[in-house]
């Protein structure tokens, strides 16, 4: 899907495999998943933003008009990615979606005070997913004004 | 006199010897040796005479008069009396007037004032004298110089004066006695000579009474007498007696008097001094020093005092029992010198605390070891006694043995750190059931959801039935994990105690309820509701799940008629003496009802009395309620009849008196 014709890159950080496909489908069965990306973990999220490492070619790395971002993962987790991206002057305008497991109100609080987008906790079923993501791909590509895409 | 005024008056030159100056006796002498001799009489006559004409002017005065009335140098031929003398109220014109008639005056201390201003007393006479015709020549003044004596008399009269004054108001009672002899001079009885009013209070006699009477035999005072042998003494040898005697009183306490008497003349004075107060305060304090004594004598508390150098200045003699030692074992010896090795270094000084603190509040522990080789621990506060410059005179301390109270404090601490780490595991097993454990099940219902949603031409019936099965499964699997979660959080999770308003909290459940209530057709009663304290949260989770619960075990052919109603109970009335009060609140329903030998199973987690295809739940609801109540120290009970309703009773402390801590982790 997209705005003006467009293709919207979705970027999806998400450590867990099952998540991973599970988020595909959902945004699959959305028609959004046209230009997904997925990585691993915090680490592997950043070297995507800065297109280091693997990441280096630009085509392998274009830039995401929306992360969603799981907070538990390994090596670096979602919440100090978060961080970084948000006090980075390049990145701080892509709209950052957290996408979790997590109910507890710290992390809720602790997201919004380091400038995150949208806080969702993972719909249990996947029937639910699918409506939250439809929802979501709906209103930031639909709704929302975004900032002209950089280079 | 008025015959001698009259022969006077006679005229006859030869006057009778009656006469002022016989003229006769001038007659018989030669005239100029009479009138020589004459002159040397009158010079030498050993009074102050003057001879005054009738206008007032001297006619002859003796040499006295000149030098009584400090008036040499003066001529005082012819010159008239009163130049030198003045008469501010007419008393001596009067009576120069009054000899004028021929009268003879005469006085007692009446004042002469020279005009030089000099005073003086005199007595005086004045007569009139005659010529030899027998005509009146004017007047004789005799004066007879007393200012001396007055002068005396007066200086006696201030001195008895001051000194009646000082014995009247004299705090001290004062008696003077005159020893009474026989002929042999032997000492029979002592007679009463002044009393003065202080001794007339203490004795309870007045003077009246007693002066002029005698001591043994006229006043038989049994109080007074045991004293005579002692006064007695006194006049006799002349030695001093000073004692203190008791005098008891016919009604009230008894006196203490200071009795001093000391020989004067042939007598004695007494002097009495009341000592009953300062004799009381001593009683008092040595009676207080006795109490203090005793108390530190029989405390089972180590009492000591100490130098300020810290050695031992007394040592009570629990010191025996406590340290092993006799107390006089250690006098002189500093307290140091019993610490245990490790203790003494850190209490002579440091940064711990001194044993002998200026802090009255502080107390210290430590640990000493006693005369038989024990180590024990001791509990010390030290109180400084101050001298009266406000120096340390004395430390007074005050120890107890505390080894089984230090002993349960560190079993206790054990404990606590035990509890602590348990607290803090089921903190981090509640985190793992929130998350972890709730991951897979998430995964197992949106896998099964896919499977359904991406296979559904290739399941048949048995193949959709099982995996509705799986997903109900794990639906309930998640239920009671976060239920289970909820039950751990009502601690970890807890809010501090405030004062909650039941009915506010009760109308918020109801309305909350609302749609439950009326697919049931229910009713719910409110009656009047205290304030209570307590968690908000809390106590609207316990209230809504006992409401809840009057709801959805309702019977199937009867409205449900829920009663909330509550009664505050004080402190007096409660059964088992808890001395706060309560209150109680009861949730009463018509609903089925429940047998009561399950009530202990109720309230466990996830036991249930009915399946789950009659009544949904996960067993939880009631185990949360009983351990939100017990949070808030307080009791849940029911008491039912199957087929006829429930009653949930509630009873919470009005005021809540424990902290906790109030920032649990978040979990």
């Amino acid at each position: 899907m997209s705005r003006n014709s467009e293709p919207v890159v979705i970027l999806l950080a998400e450590d867990d495999p099952d998540d991973r496909l599970l988020t595909m489908r959902a945004l699959d069965k959305s028609r959004l998943a046209n230009d997904l990306y997925c990585v691993e973990d915090g680490e592997e999220l950043m070297d995507y933003l800065h297109r280091r490492g693997e990441y280096a070619p630009p085509a392998k790395a274009p830039r995401p008009g929306l992360i969603l971002l799981d907070l538990n993962m390994p090596r670096k987790d979602g919440r100090e990615a978060l961080q970084e991206i948000k006090s980075d002057a390049s990145l701080k305008r892509i709209p950052v979606i957290v996408l979790t497991t997590s109910q507890a109100e710290q992390d809720v609080v602790n997201s919004y005070d380091l400038g995150v987008n949208a806080f969702v906790t993972k719909p249990v079923t996947f029937e639910d997913l699918s409506t939250a993501v439809t929802v979501l791909g709906n209103f930031w590509f639909e709704i929302v004004k975004l900032p002209p895409q950089e280079a | 006199m008025a015959e001698m005024q009259k022969s006077a008056s006679s005229g006859d030159s030869t006057r009778d010897d009656k006469g002022a100056i016989p003229p006769s006796s001038v007659d018989v002498m030669d005239v100029p040796e009479s009138e020589l001799l004459l002159s040397l009489f009158v010079q030498h006559m050993p009074a102050a005479v003057a001879m005054i004409d009738r206008q007032g002017r001297y006619v002859m005065v003796s040499s006295r008069w000149v030098t009584d009335f400090d008036l040499r140098g003066e001529e005082l031929k012819g010159a008239p009396h009163f130049d030198f003398f003045e008469d501010p109220d007419g008393h001596w014109h009067r009576v120069l007037d009054a000899v004028k008639e021929d009268r003879v005056e005469q006085g007692d201390e009446v004042q002469l004032i020279r005009s030089s201003g000099s005073r003086y007393w005199v007595r005086w006479e004045v007569r009139p004298w005659y010529k030899a015709d027998g005509e009146r020549g004017g007047c004789i003044l005799f004066l007879e110089d007393k200012t001396a004596r007055k002068e005396a008399e007066e200086a006696l009269r201030v001195s008895k004066d001051l000194l009646s004054s000082v014995l009247i108001s004299s705090l001290d009672g004062v008696m003077v006695f005159q020893a009474v002899r026989a002929q042999d001079a032997e000492l029979r009885d002592l007679e009463w000579v002044l009393v003065n009013p202080r001794a007339e209070q203490m004795i309870g006699y007045t003077a009246d009474e007693l002066v002029g009477s005698y001591f043994r035999e006229d006043i038989q005072d049994e109080a007074l007498l045991p004293l005579f042998s002692d006064f007695c003494r006194v006049a006799d040898t002349g030695e001093p007696f000073g004692e203190e005697i008791e005098v008891q009183a016919p009604e009230g306490e008894s006196q203490w008097f200071h009795i001093t008497a000391v020989r004067v003349g042939d007598g004695l004075a007494v002097t009495m001094r009341d000592v009953t107060e300062s004799k009381k305060a001593e009683r008092r304090l040595r009676e207080s020093e006795a109490r203090y004594r005793m108390l530190a004598e029989n405390m089972t508390d180590l009492v000591c005092l100490h130098h300020p150098d810290g050695t031992y200045a007394y040592v009570s003699p629990s010191a025996r029992r406590i340290l092993g030692y006799e107390p006089d074992e250690l006098l002189g010896r500093s307290p140091y010198e019993l610490f245990h090795p490790d203790d003494a270094e850190a209490l002579r000084g440091g940064e711990e605390p001194e044993l002998f603190s200026i802090d009255p509040t502080s107390k210290i522990t430590y640990r000493i070891l006693t005369g038989t080789g024990e180590i024990l621990w001791l509990e010390t506060s030290t109180k400084v006694i101050t001298d009266e410059d406000g120096g340390i005179d004395k430390y007074l301390t005050s120890s107890r043995e505390v080894s089984d109270r230090v002993q349960a404090e560190r079993a206790m601490s054990r404990t606590n750190k035990e509890l602590e780490q348990r607290n803090r595991e089921l903190q981090d097993f509640a985190y793992v059931a929130s998350h972890d454990l709730q991951e897979p099940l998430r995964k197992i219902r949106a896998f099964a959801d896919l499977l359904i949603e991406d296979f559904d031409d290739v399941l048949d019936e048995t193949g959709r039935y099982y995996l509705g099965r799986m997903q109900d499964g794990a639906r309930r699997m998640s239920r009671l994990i976060s239920d289970l979660l909820d039950y751990s959080r009502i601690t970890t999770r807890a809010r501090p105690f405030e004062e909650v308003d039941l009915r506010e909290i009760i109308n918020h459940v109801i309305s909350d309820l609302e749609m439950r209530i009326s697919d049931v057709e229910g009713s719910v009663c409110v009656g009047d509701m205290p304030m209570v304290e307590g968690d908000q949260t809390q106590l609207r989770q316990l209230l809504q799940n006992l409401i809840a619960n009057a709801l959805k075990f309702h019977r199937e052919d009867v409205r449900p008629v829920i009663e909330i109603y509550a009664e505050e109970i004080p402190a007096a009335n409660r059964p088992n003496g808890q001395g706060y009060p309560f209150v109680k609140i009861v949730v009463e329903d018509n609903g089925i009802g429940f047998d009561e030998k399950y009530l202990d199973r109720i309230f466990t987690p996830f036991q249930r009395l009915h399946n789950r295809s009659s009544y949904a739940g996960t067993g939880m609801g009631l185990a949360i309620c009983r351990r939100i109540v017990e949070r808030h120290d307080g009791e849940l009970t029911a008491e039912s009849t199957p087929g006829e309703g429930s009653k949930f009773i509630i009873t919470l402390p009005k005021y809540q008196h424990r902290t906790e801590a109030q920032d649990a982790p978040d979990t």
